[in-house]
């Protein structure tokens, strides 16, 4: 259409007077050739001396290990950030939760509220009462029917955990889980008494059930630490700390 | 008429010139121009959902959220207007300096077709979702190689156009565009590669990103609107660019430095502090050819500067050529610490990048294009108030935008800066100046509507059939 007409046009009539702005356009742009001005060169000096200048401080000799310039960073106002102090019961029980995130967790999950079979720990007798027991279910296991804050379990297995765990991470752990789930707050499980638990039921070859299980009065022996507050009574320390009901 | 014309046979053989090129040079000027308007309106429209998210808030229209209107806006600004644009003057410039008619611009046409489909698929894929989320490589990952081939056709092209020349002399303009020619599918492999291809580190991949932006303004933008100030300065002056010195000087400075900025963006990032210092040392050293630069255009220029006045190439090139100075010692001032530090997180990003973009960039091409189609087309721009509305339109909601942008940043960077006060305060300390670059942008859009419009009865052949060209003032010379 339009397009075709106009080439037409340029191919038949191609007279000056049909380009009409090309033709009044001033020749093609040539260069001249004046010489650099002192003041220009000066001015590219100071350029060059200033980024020179510039990249000598900042570059940090070109090392890829610094990262900070001077200056670059502004100084924060003093701020005062109180870093949490950490008691010697807090870093104690810190080392269980992170044996339960490790080991428990899948099963107990981390609220402690167990799921479908597996039975929750979320004031369980089991964990609150007797501490023998509880060691022996860690270390050797759990199986058959029992009973969990009146509510029947029994279709799943608790593994052995004697060969993974060592005794202060089962003293950690357990103490956690008292805590956290139990409510018992005043008394730790030390690794000494897990290493008592250990010595009495290590060798022994069967997954427990709630017949092989230690009586729910009865506590591993051995002290509260030292760092335990309140300080832990004399000899029979957790039998005693533990009120007996 | 004025009369100083060479022999007829040169009017002839430019006027046939100017006719081999005319399809590829207007297909890209036209969809550049369609991309401007919609790149426009993204803009305005992501600007009102920075401070009123509400705007638009349909549930039909949920892709203008600003997390996607903006990439978008920016894309299509970058690949659908600028470089377009840009390549359809540097096509122009080449067969005019080469002094040789095209043979093949089906080549170009092809390739102008597939970088359009690559920009839409581009724009698309950010609306839906699809964004990588990355400044101005905010395309989905599957873009990057259809514009990269389509840019290197256009590459060949103009690099066998190159070997075809005339012999003559070979014009500074010639060398711009070879650069932008070689440096934009270099930067933009590099880009892809290292950000897309074969990440490394998080840090790595931010320090590639803000090096091509940088790269991007230096060494594609920059040259290409070069080509076209020393083209048309001269040209519309006649007389000869003032020396060639200088414009060794600027071109061969601009080549080294250009690919080293960008980083400076970082500057007391956790980089290796070398990258940044190294970046900021580039655009401090960029100083030199700028000077050289605008020393050579003002010297061409002396005596005449009323020709700004009248003719609209020159007009829109010298507010673009000012701007690209403006642009460059304001990016060297930048690369020091106080300035700096107040710069780098805030909304002077966005100042900066459409002083680049909009404000030297688009100018020199807006006025290149008031010189090339009417050559291209057979008649005058219709009306010379319309250029002037877009030209004044443009400047003021340039000059607009790009302080309310800055000056917001700086408000806002001072008020993150303070450690003891909500954060809360530093995003609403923006909120006023995000509300000004709205109104800024009426302003753009008015413009840029006018000429899509003008531009559009230009390409339909409804301009006057006259021998005066269309002037914005008095005067009696060829613009
Ligand atoms: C493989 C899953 C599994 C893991 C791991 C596991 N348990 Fe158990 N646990 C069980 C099951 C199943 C029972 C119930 C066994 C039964 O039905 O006789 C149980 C029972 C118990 C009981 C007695 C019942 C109750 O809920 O009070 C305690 C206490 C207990 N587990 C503590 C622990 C502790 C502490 C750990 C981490 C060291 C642990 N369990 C790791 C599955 C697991």
């Amino acid at each position: 259409m339009s397009d075709e007409l106009q080439n037409h046009d340029y191919e038949h009539k191609t007279s000056v007077r049909d380009h009409g702005s090309v033709r009044r356009e001033k020749q093609e742009p040539k260069t001249g050739l004046e010489p650099i001005t002192l003041s220009l060169v000066a001015a590219c000096a100071a350029a060059l001396m200033i980024g020179g200048g510039y990249l000598g401080a900042k570059s940090g000799g070109f090392d890829f290990a610094s990262t900070t310039v001077n200056g670059y960073v502004p100084d924060p106002p003093d701020i005062e950030i109180a870093a949490a102090e950490l008691s010697e019961l807090d870093k104690y029980l810190a080392g269980g939760e992170a044996v339960y995130k490790a080991t428990c967790n899948g099963c107990h999950q981390v609220t402690g509220g167990g799921q479908g079979q597996i039975p929750p720990l979320v004031d369980a007798e089991w964990v609150t009462e007797g501490t023998e027991r509880f060691a022996q279910i860690i270390l050797n296991g759990m199986t058959g029917p029992i009973s969990v804050n009146g509510k029947s379990f029994g279709s799943q297995m608790m593994p052995p955990q004697k060969g993974s765990l060592n005794d202060k991470q089962i003293a950690q752990v357990m103490s956690f889980v008292r805590h956290k789930f139990g409510g018992v707050t005043d008394i730790v499980v030390t690794k000494e008494m897990v290493a008592a638990a250990r010595e009495k039921h290590g060798a022994q070859a069967n997954i427990n059930t709630v017949a092989s299980l230690a009586a729910a009065d009865s506590y591993l022996p051995g002290e509260q630490p030292e760092w335990l507050n309140p300080e832990p009574a004399e000899d029979a320390a957790p039998a005693a700390a533990e009120p007996e009901n | 008429m004025p009369e100083d014309n060479p022999a007829d046979e040169d009017v002839l053989h430019r006027a046939a010139i100017d006719r081999s090129v005319r399809l590829p040079v207007l297909f890209f000027f036209t969809s550049a121009a369609a991309w401007l308007a919609v790149s426009v309106v993204l803009g305005f429209i992501q600007s009102m959902k920075l401070h009123s998210p509400g705007f638009l808030d349909f549930p039909c229209l949920h892709f203008l959220q600003y997390g996607r209107s903006n990439p978008a806006f920016m894309g299509a600004l970058v690949y659908g207007w600028a470089i377009q644009a840009g390549l359809g003057v540097c096509i122009w410039l080449m067969a005019r300096l080469c002094r040789a008619e095209i043979k093949n611009p089906i080549t170009l046409i092809v390739a102008g077709h597939f970088w359009n489909i690559g920009v839409l698929l581009g724009v698309l894929g950010i609306f839906t979702g699809h964004s990588t989320s990355i400044e101005w490589l905010a395309f989905p990952k599957a873009v990057w190689p259809i514009l990269f081939v389509a840019y290197s056709l256009v590459v060949v092209w103009l690099f066998t156009l190159f070997q075809r020349r005339k012999p003559g002399e070979v014009y500074i303009s010639v060398l711009y565009i070879l650069g932008a020619c070689l440096w934009f599918p270099w930067i933009y492999l590099t880009a892809n590669v290292f950000i897309h291809v074969l990440p490394g580190s998080p840090i790595a991949k931010a320090a590639t990103s803000a090096w091509y932006l940088g790269s991007m303004t230096y060494l594609v933008l920059a040259p290409m609107a070069l080509a076209s100030a020393y083209y048309f300065i001269p040209k519309i002056l006649g007389r000869p660019i003032y020396s060639s010195y200088l414009s060794t000087l600027g071109f061969w400075g601009l080549a080294i430095v250009g690919g080293w900025t960008g980083i400076q963006k970082f500057m007391g990032g956790p980089l290796p502090a070398w990258m940044p210092a190294v970046s900021g040392a580039a655009v401090i050293f960029a100083i030199i050819p700028v000077c050289a630069i605008a020393v050579n255009h003002h010297m061409t220029l002396r005596g005449q500067h009323k020709l700004i006045e009248s003719s609209p190439t020159m007009r829109f090139t010298a507010v673009g050529a000012a701007a690209f100075t403006f642009y460059c010692v304001f990016s060297a001032l930048n690369a020091f610490y106080p300035l700096g530090a107040l710069t780098q997180l805030s909304q002077t990003t966005m100042a900066f990048q459409l002083l680049a973009v909009y404000g030297f960039f688009s100018m020199c091409m807006f006025g290149a294009i008031y010189f090339i189609v009417p050559r291209l087309v057979g008649c005058e721009w219709v009306s010379g108030r319309r250029i002037r509305f877009h030209f004044w339109f443009s400047t003021y909601g340039m000059i607009s935008l790009v302080a309310v942008h800055f000056l917001g940043g700086l408000w806002q960077s001072h008020a993150y800066a303070q450690f003891d006060v909500p954060l809360e305060n530093a995003i609403s300390a923006g909120r006023p100046y995000a509300i000004g670059a709205s109104v800024a942008w009426v302003f753009i859009i008015a413009s840029n509507v006018m000429f899509l419009y003008h531009l559009s009865l230009m390409v339909f052949r409804l301009g006057r059939k006259s021998e005066q060209p269309a002037m914005i003032g008095h005067a009696d010379h060829t613009g």
